[in-house]
């Protein structure tokens, strides 16, 4: 219970700094996506099968905030998840620096799909068809989008680390507490 | 293939995906209507305040990429207000010309609307330059389909939902935008459509119609509630259609890059009498 509520306290300012902060200060095209990042950090610490409802939760809550056909970034968030899980499951993401990169570049790869998928999937239901033209997204914006969401979830992705930590810790003192 | 890649996991995954894939692809808008509402009553106050704190950061941020330039930009500013003093005795014949050719044109001054002021408090959400969110909703007698401009008559979208107190702009450069319009030159028809927040597209012209290179496309008062005459953007390049019935031209919109801080929501889409 207390976790949820940890969460979606975390969640809100996330997605008003994504509306009205970060959509503000970045130019067009090379906003960091927020909740991909808390959504990715969520599912490093908490492995997919705990994490994934809540990958659910804030992607219909961008939906509904972002003005996006909903579903958009359920799809979207949730594989990105799942590729996380995935790949950090079977490489050595615990090494200091091989592990750091590769998290950076899985970081990389899920922003690039989901500044896609989201690109895609707002064409497809205003228009009904899509060119290959607009299959792609400028390269050099998506460039600086990739490298402005990996410094954020590695700004990020420690605080939610301590807060995790904390939440269990507190978990299990009311545990004791309660069971002796 | 490892046996944990088609695990429950992977069940998860399909099951999830091919429920928000449905949703996409056959889900009714207005279904989450409620939900966008009030997410967005209890979201536009403090959109409102960390968009001014963004504001601040980046004016900050000017200011002190700009301290450099100040004594440059000093001597230039002297050395141009000495023209612009110039310029001024001779726009004051253009501004009589002016409005010898608005009459002539039709076109539809500013004052003759019913403005509501508004202040953007939140851009396209992920920076595509389709949406923006403005401080101003039902409260402020906002409704749906409304055209919102900036100074100077330039469209810059129509109201989509509008909420209590903000309502969310859809953009021209949004795909899903269509506004009929002309060329303000030639006369030339047709319709502008939005290409993914880079930029509009003039669209249906005749292949016997006249679109010059930098000519201003206006909208048009053929079957839309909006106001004509309003600036859509510049011709910057013209080419047949695929299909080769009518012609087509790439537009700079007139809005820039559409970051705007204040725009003008027209009340009633009529004129004042």
């Amino acid at each position: 219970m207390e976790r949820s509520v940890v969460r979606i306290i975390i969640l809100l300012p996330v997605l008003i700094v994504q509306t009205s902060f970060f959509s503000a200060l970045f130019a067009e095209g090379t906003v960091p996506i927020f909740p991909l990042v808390v959504v990715v950090a969520w599912t490093l610490l908490l492995g997919f099968m705990e994490s994934w409802k809540w990958t659910v939760i804030t992607g219909i809550a961008c939906d509904a905030v972002f003005a996006l056909p909903m579903g958009t970034m359920v799809a979207v968030l949730t594989v990105s998840c799942y590729g996380i899980s995935f790949f950090s499951a079977r490489f050595l993401t615990t090494h200091r620096v091989w592990g750091g990169a590769l998290l950076s570049l899985l970081v990389a790869l899920t922003t690039a799909f989901a500044a896609q998928g989201a690109a895609v999937a707002t064409i497809v239901t205003a228009t009904g068809n899509l060119s290959p033209g607009e299959l792609l997204l400028s390269p050099s914006p998506l460039l600086w989008q990739i490298l402005f969401t990996v410094t954020l979830f590695w700004t990020t992705y420690p605080l939610l680390r301590k807060v995790e930590h904390q939440l269990s810790f507190y978990k299990r003192k009311i545990d004791i507490k309660r069971h002796g | 293939m490892p046996r944990h890649f088609f695990g429950r996991k992977f069940f998860i995954v399909s099951v999830v995906t091919v429920v928000a894939i449905c949703a996409i692809a056959f889900g009714n808008p207005s279904f989450f209507a409620p939900v966008r509402y009030g997410v967005a009553i209890i979201f536009a106050p403090f959109q409102n305040v960390t968009f001014l704190f963004s504001e601040k950061i980046l004016s900050g941020a000017r200011l002190l990429s700009s301290i450099g330039k100040l004594k440059e930009e000093n001597e230039r500013l002297e050395r141009e207000n000495v023209a612009l003093r110039a310029e001024k005795a001779a726009l004051q014949d253009v501004k009589n010309e002016n409005g010898q050719l608005r009459d002539q044109l039709q076109l539809l001054p500013r004052e003759k609307f019913s403005l509501i002021a508004a202040e953007v408090i939140a851009p396209d959400p992920l920076g595509q330059g389709n949406w923006m969110t403005i401080n101003r909703g039902t409260r402020s007698g906002i409704v749906v389909g409304a055209p919102v401009i900036v100074s100077g008559g330039i469209l810059m979208g129509r109201v989509h939902e509008v909420f209590a107190t903000s309502a969310r702009i859809m953009l021209t450069t949004h795909p899903e935008s269509v506004v009929n319009a002309t060329v303000s030159d030639t006369g030339a028809q047709g319709i502008v459509k939005g290409h993914y927040g880079l930029g509009l597209t003039f669209d249906m012209a005749l292949q016997t119609d006249s679109i010059p290179i930098g000519a201003t496309v206006v909208t048009s008062r053929i079957g839309d509630a909006l106001p004509q005459g309003l600036s859509l953007g510049v011709v910057q390049e013209v080419h047949p259609s695929e299909d080769g019935l009518f012609q087509q031209a790439t537009l700079t919109p007139s809005s820039g890059d559409m970051r705007q801080r204040f725009v003008f929501v027209i009340a009633t889409g009529e004129e004042k009498k």
